[in-house]
């Protein structure tokens, strides 16, 4: 069987000057769950886009697999209007749609039954003989966790997953969430790693695919005159702020057991965290940055259960109006227990225990129902140590504040002071903002179509590693077991539409800060 | 990109026309926060600029054309934009250079960076010395290239000196007269410094289906046919006058090169089709035809269609053909090589417009070196031809 190499150039003089390492070989993807709403929403519309950017491999192929009874023209049908209505560029290209769709097919099957997976791995086969995919697959899991474990357990009896050091490569990418705490993180690990090694398992988290995450590396690792000043020395603390102005939209089921630690924090905030506080990486590649990343969620100093209420504060949403619409109380939502105790706000102190980080709070916010849409990270400097002007000029100093905005209006702004014009020294505050969507008006890919790419190019260096999960679990779970313990019947409870419970002001100004209102 | 477009400008009395510091300062005021309508305090303006783009205009119609290019190019390009617009005649109102400033308003919120553009028209006299009206305008410190969208006057002195002084120049060998003026451009190559870059604009256009050909021939079981190709047929849209299409040569030149191949015969067969012959590493013989189809229209001077055909002693064979489609927007692949089943690929290729060429060429920062010698083969296989253009 084929494969592409990296030494294409040596076997393929037609190579010369031409980029190789942004296409992938051939392949055929299988989507497990693939009547729900992530299939319809991002993949097929991901997949599409990278279509219409020519980077998906010849005979390019997609199997959707789930329970729903559907024939391939349903399940074609079904797909084009989801990228008729959610790919990010337009106007379609019927011809190439009409092309992509020839490739599609799909198989009602359930995730138990290794007749269905019988019938998977024909259809598979075929598509190697007519289609060229090579033997090589990517499994992607967008289904509920549970499912998981089945899965890939019988894709591996069924001989549908390949080893290591076949030619043809099986990779399967898993959804969040990954587990609900740091054992069952661990025993989910060591369940798929039965059946299929470190390498080949992708598990994604979109936020790692957006464009500003990545260029926080670049900011930080691409310029010479941050690093010297990223530490202790010269950083007060850190806010890390993701804020979503919707609801729980359906999910009640799935949130009431969740709730916000386990939703956002767990991999969305503390990778954004990691990513911020990590050493410089000796190489941009998967084992450098994770190895970096992994170091940085390690060094988070272990919460014992007694200090959890001092370094946390939780909230859950009343009813209240968020953009002028009104939205009942948590509580109120369908398929949430009437008497929930289960946070839409949570609030939390970290600290990362190694000599950069030593003494600087890390303060992770997020919550449903909170004004605005809103993901940003903000480095708050301490302030100027001696300003030699007189105290009415100073007194309403503020400290310098470097602001990296990853939702909306993506950028970076730094609030620095500056002088008012006129004849005496009055100084204010002043934003300098470098927003990368109107700098580059250039419409920035969607992240499932970058970490879709990189899982087909076998670049794991966005999709967290197996330790990279486990050690974001254990201050999660520290914190779960002392929420457990303190047996509250009630939370504070802040109306829709605003920044969260007045204690969470309270956390913050007992250290004698303030919350951004970004 | 958000909300509406916000243009400030500011035309020059005709009097100042060569006043480039009145133009310096013009550009300062734009920024200032009362041209932008903005609180002094609370929006301090920042620019992003990665680069000066230089345009040359042949004409009005080149200028509006290269006008409209820039605002695209911007958004992905934040640069200044400095462009000659070539009038005839010293009619001083044609002669007012314009200053504008394209910025991005969301709302009521404040204008984002801006896009500068400097517009000066330029007669005779003053084409001339476009080499020293760049300098004083352009932003220090960052590349200054040069587009020249109409066609090329490459052999021109002045278009020699601004290539000189910019870091890379683009031109369009489509709008070239005739395959011989290749050999221009091979002389003007020789003449710049090593630093500046030339980029073809017709030359990305061949990207795809050079990508789509490399392609094929990733595939391992696939590679023995690179040293058996024994005929490739090229198939081109005709261009009035029935000359040699020059994007069709550059790609059978791009194959000669990569695949060491060496031209010893070239004719003209018919006033549509033309023969090369060529040697490989082994001296068998690789015959090369380019047809041209007529009504083309918009795709007169474009590659149509490439099939080649490899065979083994042993009785293999592969073939590969690439065709754009009726929809005109794809490129399909049809390939098969040897046992292995048919692998049919289509990618989406519209006829670009100059700025989708030019977002890709405006990243380049050396000189592409597979142009360089697909351009190098390109003339050493045109020695050949004694009929080049005769019927």
């Amino acid at each position: 069987m084929e494969q592409q190499t990296s030494h294409s150039t040596i076997d393929n003089p037609l190579r010369e000057g031409l980029s190789l390492e942004r296409l992938p070989s051939p392949c055929a993807m299988v989507i497990f769950g693939a009547s729900g709403d992530l299939t319809r929403r991002k993949l097929m519309p991901a997949l599409y886009d990278l279509a219409l950017e020519g980077l998906l491999p010849p005979g390019f192929s997609v199997i959707g697999f789930a329970r729903s009874a559907k024939t391939n023209d349903e399940f074609r049908s079904e797909v084009r209007e989801s990228i008729r209505q959610f790919a990010r560029r337009t106007p379609i290209d019927e011809g190439l749609l009409r092309n992509f769709e020839e490739g599609i097919s799909y198989i009602s099957g359930d995730f138990s039954s290794l007749d269905d997976y019988n019938r998977l791995s024909e259809e598979l086969d075929r598509l190697d003989r007519e289609r060229n995919t090579r033997g090589n697959r990517v499994y992607y899991l967008a289904t509920p966790p549970v499912a998981y474990a089945e899965i890939a357990g019988n894709l591996s009896h069924q001989n549908l997953v390949h080893s290591l050091n076949d030619e043809r490569w099986t990779r399967l990418i898993v959804e969040k969430p990954f587990g609900h705490d740091f054992n069952s993180a661990k025993e989910l690990n060591e369940t798929l790693l039965q059946y299929l090694a470190e390498e080949q398992i992708y598990r994604i988290d979109h936020y790692l695919g957006k464009e500003t995450v990545q260029n926080m590396l670049a900011f930080r690792f691409a310029n010479g005159i941050f690093e010297p000043i990223w530490n202790r020395t010269f950083i007060d603390h850190v806010q890390i702020t993701v804020a979503e102005s919707i609801g729980i939209e359906n999910r009640g089921g799935y949130y009431d057991q969740a709730g916000a630690l386990r939703d956002m924090v767990q991999n969305h905030m503390l990778q954004l965290m990691s990513l911020v506080s990590m050493e410089p990486p000796p190489a941009f590649d998967a084992d450098s940055v994770q190895d970096e990343k992994v170091k940085a969620l390690r060094s988070i100093r272990p919460i014992k259960p007694d200090e959890v209420d001092h370094v946390t504060v939780r909230g859950q949403y009343a009813e209240g109006w968020v953009m002028g619409n009104p939205y009942p109380s948590y509580r109120d939502e369908s398929r949430v227990d009437p008497q929930s105790v289960t946070e839409t706000f949570v609030a939390l102190k970290l600290f990362i225990d190694n000599w950069r980080w030593a003494g600087v709070p890390f303060y992770l916010r997020t919550g449903k129902h909170l004004p605005r849409r809103v993901s940003e990270i903000a480095i708050q400097f301490h302030k100027a140590p001696h300003p030699p002007f007189e105290t009415s000029v100073t007194e309403s100093l503020e400290p310098n504040v470097l602001a990296i905005r990853i939702q909306p209006d993506e950028g970076i702004t730094l609030k620095t002071n500056a002088k008012v014009p006129g004849p005496s020294m009055r100084l204010r505050s002043v934003n300098m903002g470098f927003l990368y969507g109107t700098s580059f008006l250039v419409e920035s890919p969607d992240a499932y179509e970058r970490l879709l790419l990189d899982c087909m190019l076998g670049d794991s260096t966005l999709f967290p590693r197996r330790d990279g999960i486990e050690a974001s679990w254990e201050p999660i779970t520290q914190i779960l077991e002392g929420w457990e313990r303190s047996g509250i019947s009630t939370l504070p409870m802040y109306p829709a539409g605003t920044w969260g419970p007045d204690e969470a002001d309270d956390f913050m100004a007992r250290d004698g800060r303030l919350w951004r209102q970004p | 990109m958000n909300g509406a477009s916000d243009r400030y400008s500011n035309q020059f009395d005709p009097d100042t026309a060569l006043d480039l510091e009145a133009i310096e300062r013009e550009i300062a005021q734009l920024w200032h926060p009362d041209a932008r309508g903005a609180d002094p305090i609370t929006s301090l303006a920042t620019r992003a600029s990665v680069l000066n783009l230089i345009i040359v205009a042949n004409d009005d119609e080149d200028a509006a054309h290269a006008q409209r290019a820039s605002e695209h190019l911007s958004q992905i390009h934040p640069c200044r934009v400095i462009l000659f617009n070539r009038v005839s005649g010293s009619d001083k109102s044609r002669l007012s250079p314009a200053i504008y400033a394209t910025c991005e308003a969301d709302g009521d919120g404040p204008a984002a960076p801006c896009i500068e553009r400097i517009r000066i028209p330029v007669n005779r006299q003053m084409y001339r010395q476009l080499a020293s009206l760049v300098q004083p305008l352009i932003i220090p410190e960052l590349p200054a290239y040069l587009w020249w969208p109409g066609r090329p006057a490459i052999a021109d002195p002045s278009f020699v000196a601004l290539a000189r002084a910019s870091n890379l120049t683009v031109i369009d060998s489509l709008l070239l007269g005739s395959t011989q003026e290749l050999q221009s451009l091979s002389d003007l190559q020789a003449q710049l410094p090593a630093r500046t870059v030339i980029a073809d604009l017709n030359w990305q256009r061949l990207q795809p289906w050079r990508e789509l050909t490399a392609q094929f021939f990733d595939i391992r079981s696939a590679q023995w046919a690179l040293t058996c190709i024994r005929e490739v047929e090229i198939d081109a849209g005709r261009i009035d006058g029935h000359a040699l299409p020059i994007q069709a040569m550059m790609f059978a030149s791009w194959l000669a090169h990569c695949l060491n191949w060496t031209p010893f015969s070239a004719r003209r067969t018919r006033k549509d089709r033309w023969y090369i012959g060529m040697r490989d590493h082994s001296g068998e013989h690789v015959r090369i035809i380019i047809r041209t189809r007529p009504d083309h229209g918009a795709w007169a001077g474009h590659l149509l269609a490439m099939s080649m055909s490899a065979h083994q002693e042993e009785g293999d064979s592969s073939t590969l053909s690439l065709s754009r489609s009726r929809e005109s927007s794809l490129i399909r692949m049809h390939a098969r090589s040897g046992a292995d089943s048919a692998t049919h690929h289509a990618v989406h290729h519209p006829l670009l417009p100059d700025e989708a060429l030019l977002v890709p060429v405006l990243e380049a920062t050396t000189r592409d070196h597979v142009f360089d010698a697909s351009l190098e083969k390109a003339i050493e296989t045109l020695d050949f031809f004694q009929n080049l253009e005769a019927t």
